[in-house]
Formats: C-alpha cells, structure tokens, sequence
C-alpha cells in the first residue's frame, strides 16, 4: 500500500498541452469576436460606450486566461494510474476529483480520437462502467492503444451482485 | 430436460396485442397536438395556413400506417436463456434479454391500457438505454401476468439449476394459473412445470428462511401520507400551467374577463398565491391517492413485487439482492409527525422513479421491518458528521443566490426590493440543519450516508454494488482539509450517485482505502 502511494501518477502526453490551448482559443475567439463585434455597432450607432467597453476588457481577460493559464493548470491537474486492481484519475481545475474504478466494475474500454487530437497524434481511452464513462484524453495513438488493451486484460468480467 | 429445450427452442413468434396500433398512432397524433389545434380551432390567423390543413390528414394517415408496420414487425420469442425481440420497420433489429441479466420485471397498465383491457411489460437490464431494454408495450394482462411470472422463475432457476426431472409428475399436476391465455395454451408444458417450479422453490425459501410476507397499505394511511406529502415541482408545475394554458388556449377576451373576475375577487396578489397552493396541495393530494393508493408489497425473501395506482397500475418485481441501494427519505413534515418513506434504488430505465418500498412508515418500526425486508442491509448509528469549519460551505450557496436576487430586486423594485433579504429567514435554518444532519457511517460491508436538502434523506449502500467511489475539494477546501465523496452505484443512464456536501479529508480518506481493500482482499484470495 506505502508502496503504491509512492508510485508516481501517470501524465498526459505533452502535446495535449496544445490542444487543450487550441480548444480554448475556438471557444473564447466567439466571446472575443461577439464583444468586438458589440464595440463597433456601439461605436457605429453611438450607444452607450461604457459596456460595450467593459465586455472587450472582460472578453480579453478571459481570453488570456483560458488561452494562457487554463490550459497548462488543466494539463498539471491531470493524472491517473492503472494498478492491478483498480485505476484512479485525478482531474479539475478547481473542483479537483479523484475517483477510483475498480477493476472488477469496468464494462469494456475504448479508444476515440478526434480531428484536433488526430492532429497531434493523440487519442483518449474511454473506460465505461455501469454507472458511467471515465475519458483519459490525450495520450499518443499507440499509448491509448495499449493502455485499452492493458486495462481490458486487468477487468474480468464478474457477476458482482451475489 | 433435453426434450423441453428443444420444445423451446423452437421460436413461436409471440405478437403484440392489435391495440398498439392504436396506442402508437395515439402518440403520433399527441406530437400533432399543436399543430391541429392550429388548424382545426383558428386560434391564430389561419390565413396562411392552408398549406397545413393539406398536410394534416397526410400526416395522420403516416402515422397509421407506421403504426401499423411497426406493430407488424414486431414479435418476440422465449428462449430457455433468454427473451428475443424482433422490431423495426427498416431497420430491422433485435435484441437478446437474457433471463440470468434481468435486473427487474415491471407490469404497468396506464389508464388508456385499463380502459383496453391490456398491459404493458418492462425488462430492465444494467446500463439499460433510456427508453427501457425490453419493453412490450401491449400484451393482455392475463399474458403480462403469466409472462412476468415466467421471467422470474426463469431468472430465479437460472442461478439454481436444481430442477426437477419428474416431469411425468409435474405434468400431471393440476395448474395454479386458472386464466387461460394463448401463451400457455401454445406452450403448456413448459408453462406449468416452471411456474410450479417457482412454487416449489418459493416453499423451499419459506421454510428456510422468512416466511412469504404480503403487506397492504389501508387507505387511511395512504390518504395520510398524501396530505404530509407537498409536491412542491407539483405545485409550480400546475400554476405555470394554469397560466399558460389561460394564456394559449383561451380566447383573449374571456381571458381578460377571467382576470378581471380574479382581480376584482382577490385584489392583492398574495391571496391568489395562497389560492394557488391550496389548490396545487389539494391537486397533489389527489394525484397520491391515485398513485399509490392500493400499495401492496409481497415479498417471499427472493424475489420482491411491489404494486400500487387506482387508476394507472404499476407493479415492479425484481430480486431481492439485485436492490442496489435504499433511501429512506424524511419530508419536513413528516420528520416531525416521526414518518418516513423508504425508497429503493434498482436498475431501471425511468430516470425519475425510485422503486417505493414503503410510502409511509413509522419510524419506530422502520429499523426492525427494513432488516426483514432486506436482510442485506443493516440499520447503523452515524458515525461521522460534517466537521464545525465546514459550515460556511453550507452557506455560500445561500448568500451566493439570495444575495443575487436581493441586489436584482434592489435594482428593479428599488428600496422594497430590500425585503427579499427575508429569504436568510428560510434558507440559513435549512443550511444549518443540513450541515447538522450530513454524515455517514463506513462499517462491514455497507456505507450510510445521512444528508439534507429540504427533506432528509438515509442512504443504504452496499460496497460490492458502488461502481466508483469519487472525491472531490477546491483548493479552498483542500487548505482547509476538507472533502466531498461521491458514490456511483449501477442505475439508469450514467449511472446514480449519491453524494455529501462537506466532510473531513481523514473520515473520507477512510471510506476510500476502505472501498479500495475490497480489491486488496480479491487479491489476496486469489
């Protein structure tokens, strides 16, 4: 037990920095488009300056901070690790979560990637359980697909109700 | 044996019964609601809508004729192992229950289905999709009766292949079953010899252990537990739907007329409020009556069926130890007449609805009756609460959302908008109670959590059923060693969980190494 708390979590791929950066700036560029869209029509139409103002500052507030402190706190907050009998994740900025699967309860895994994570060379591991899907995202496609089939061999299928 | 198996492995196609073309065309033309309003009552100017009137009887017509297609093609078919549907118009599709997976039988017969006659039967299986595994949704109530009862000693004789071979003899017992359906007309042999199997298993069990058990809920106490039970997503849901409905359906002149009527009787708002709630508590004391009024739990110590409605029946059979978890749930008012209702929570497809084990019970006798009933979970003592310095995460909701509405008030209704601070009034004793109330115990085999909204709620689980066990701080409360859990169990879609609002990181560090040595123990065995 002394021994597995010692063992270091696993991270995600460093690439996955960049992507979490990529999915950032499509979601913010929207709000940062529309509050300078909202600039230039105040501006146009002479209406009131003061909140068209407020929403650019506040749009590239957030902008920076989602772009360029969000993502590497949600690549540091990730983790997990894959014991023999059971695997935990570690995830969240601010509400930080840890949860433990046991082995004997995973249904099956799967792998997904997507066209942002293919274009890193990533892919996610999904491991589904009854009561829900646990997503490790952003692990090189050959990692994920090992790390599917190491956890497929662990989970054994049990009738756990008895 | 063999012979019988190969009896049933000859697929006799089972159909629905024909009023589902009905049923299903009904439903279709209950998504057309709006649209034939529009058309056939000229509520709005229909000047443009001749183009509907054209496509209506179109549509109505699809409807039918899907309809009926679907109920064409569907059929199902008992196998020894398992139940086989067969569905789909183009795409055809089937799917295989099998009987050693059910989690619970459910028989419902909804008003329309009573007026016909028929019911309709629900399979449910783990990680089931929204609409239900297997659902068939008209069969007649004879054929619902007697195939439930097949699924179960079906299920049940799954696990103890213990069964007879004297089938010369069963076969020349007379049957229980009086009601003569087609199915068992089509398939007596295999119909009475494992009905009769169950029998002889339910004695079996009686002897063993509890005695078959059959509870009724007298009326009284069930017009009892409806007046101690408000609604309260009831009551809103009827007055904004009072409202919209005035406002829709009703031409604007009576509307008017209606208003002006209410206003001249009720001159401030506050009495059509009150008017309001009295008439949603009385509306929702009705509705409870109706629902589960002729409660009736029978219990044999395996297997478990629950049924209850006075007008909409519903009846839930599942196994005893396929229950995943237990709620025994305190209103505000019935905590302090000293009632509870126990509900349980078991795999089952209708998100919203717990299975009730008993809707109003003392509480006195609730410890005693529930060790009976349920001889897996045990009553337990709290042993942990909610640390002192964890109470302001209690409150920052409420100051968070009252504060919200008191500075919009301010803002929109000016200085009497001040007066929504008397919402502290309400909400601080509750966050307080629920602070006071949050705990658990982690002992043997079962985890108690106590916890409070509005009602107070105990919560039964078993370790070997949790599927995850979650924890989860902010940074705020990890410096103040501080933790919340949460407890995924088998359920419905995505799975149900349970989860406190603030404890200490060591208690909850506790119950984590202790869900975890479930596995270290495996281990160690194997």
């Amino acid at each position: 037990m002394i021994e597995r708390e010692n063992q270091p979590m696993r991270m995600l791929h460093k690439n996955m920095l960049d992507v979490f950066r990529w999915r950032s700036i499509f979601s913010t560029s929207l709000l940062l488009l529309g509050a300078i869209a909202y600039f230039i029509c105040a501006y146009m139409w002479s209406w009131l300056m003061w909140p068209a103002i407020t929403a650019c500052i506040i749009a590239v507030l957030l902008f920076v901070l989602y772009v360029f402190i969000w993502p590497k706190l949600e690549y540091q907050y990730f983790s997990f690790i894959v014991h023999e009998e059971e695997m935990e994740i570690k995830q969240g900025v601010w509400f930080r979560s840890h949860v433990l699967i046991p082995m004997t309860k995973v249904q099956h895994v799967e792998t997904e990637t997507g066209p942002l994570l293919r274009k890193f060379g990533l892919a996610s591991t999904m491991i589904v359980t009854a009561a829900g899907t646990h997503k490790i995202s952003g692990l090189l496609q050959k990692e994920a697909d090992e790390l599917k089939s190491y956890i497929g061999t662990l989970a054994r299928v049990v009738d756990t109700d008895e | 044996m063999n012979d019988q198996d190969n009896i049933q492995h000859s697929p006799t196609r089972y159909k629905l019964h024909p009023a589902q073309i009905l049923l299903s065309w009904l439903e279709v033309i209950k998504a057309l609601i709006p649209l034939i309003i529009i058309v056939y009552l000229d509520i709005r100017d229909s000047a443009q809508l001749e183009v509907y009137h054209a496509i209506l009887p179109g549509f109505l017509l699809l409807g039918l004729l899907t309809s009926y297609l679907s109920w064409q093609r569907f059929y199902y078919v008992l196998e020894h192992d398992r139940v086989r549907i067969h569905k789909g118009i183009l795409f055809r599709e089937e799917r295989n229950l099998y009987y050693s997976r059910i989690h619970s039988v459910n028989v419902e017969q909804p008003l329309l289905h009573r007026l016909l006659g028929i019911a309709r039967i629900k399979i449910e299986m783990p990680g089931g999709k929204s609409e239900g595994d297997g659902v068939l949704k008209a069969i007649t109530l004879a054929t619902a009766t007697e195939l439930e009862q097949w699924i179960r000693s079906q299920s049940s004789s799954m696990k103890q292949k213990q069964e007879g071979k004297e089938e010369g003899q069963v076969q020349q017992e007379p049957r229980n079953d009086a009601p003569p359906s087609h199915l068992a007309l089509e398939q007596p042999p295999i119909f009475s010899r494992d009905v009769i199997d169950n029998k002889r298993e339910q004695e079996h069990d009686a002897t063993k252990q509890t005695a078959a058990y059959t509870y009724k809920l007298p009326l009284s106490e069930v017009l009892f537990a409806s007046i101690t039970t408000v609604n309260i997503g009831l009551v809103i849901t009827f007055i904004l739907g009072v409202i919209s409905f005035a406002d829709d359906i009703l031409p604007a002149s009576l509307y008017d007329r209606i208003v002006s009527v209410i206003q001249v009787i009720f001159p401030t708002w506050w009495g059509i409020v009150i008017v309001g709630v009295i008439a949603a508590w009385a509306l929702s004391t009705v509705l409870y009556i109706l629902k589960y009024g002729g409660f009736q739990l029978e219990s044999d110590g395996n297997q478990m069926s629950i049924s209850y409605g006075l007008l909409e029946k519903k009846k839930h059979v599942f196994r005893i130890k396929r229950v995943q978890a237990v709620v025994v749930k305190e209103g505000v008012l019935r905590q302090v007449l000293g009632y509870a209702e126990v509900g349980l929570h078991v795999v089952s497809s209708n998100k919203n609805e717990t299975v009730v084990l008993h809707p109003f019970i003392r509480k006195q006798v609730l410890r005693g009756w529930l060790s009976e009933r349920l001889p897996q979970f045990h009553w337990v003592e709290r042993d942990k609460r909610s640390p002192k310095r964890a109470i302001w995460s209690f409150f920052k909701w409420d100051i968070f959302i009252n504060g919200l509405l008191t500075a919009a008030a301010v803002w929109y209704f000016g200085m009497v908008g001040w007066w929504v601070l008397l919402l502290f009034v309400v909400t601080v004793p509750l966050s307080y109670m629920s602070h006071s109330d949050e705990g658990f115990t982690c002992r043997d085999e079962q985890l108690t959590i106590w916890k409070r909204d509005l009602a107070r709620y105990t919560i039964f689980a078993r370790r070997k059923q949790m599927v995850t066990f979650q924890k989860i701080a902010t940074p705020i409360q990890k410096k103040m060693r501080l933790q919340r859990m949460k407890v995924k169990l088998m359920g419905d879609v995505g799975g149900t969980s349970f989860n406190t609002q603030c404890l200490d990181e060591q208690d909850v560090e506790v119950v984590w190494n202790w869900f975890r040595r479930d596995q270290q123990e495996k281990q160690q065995q194997k």
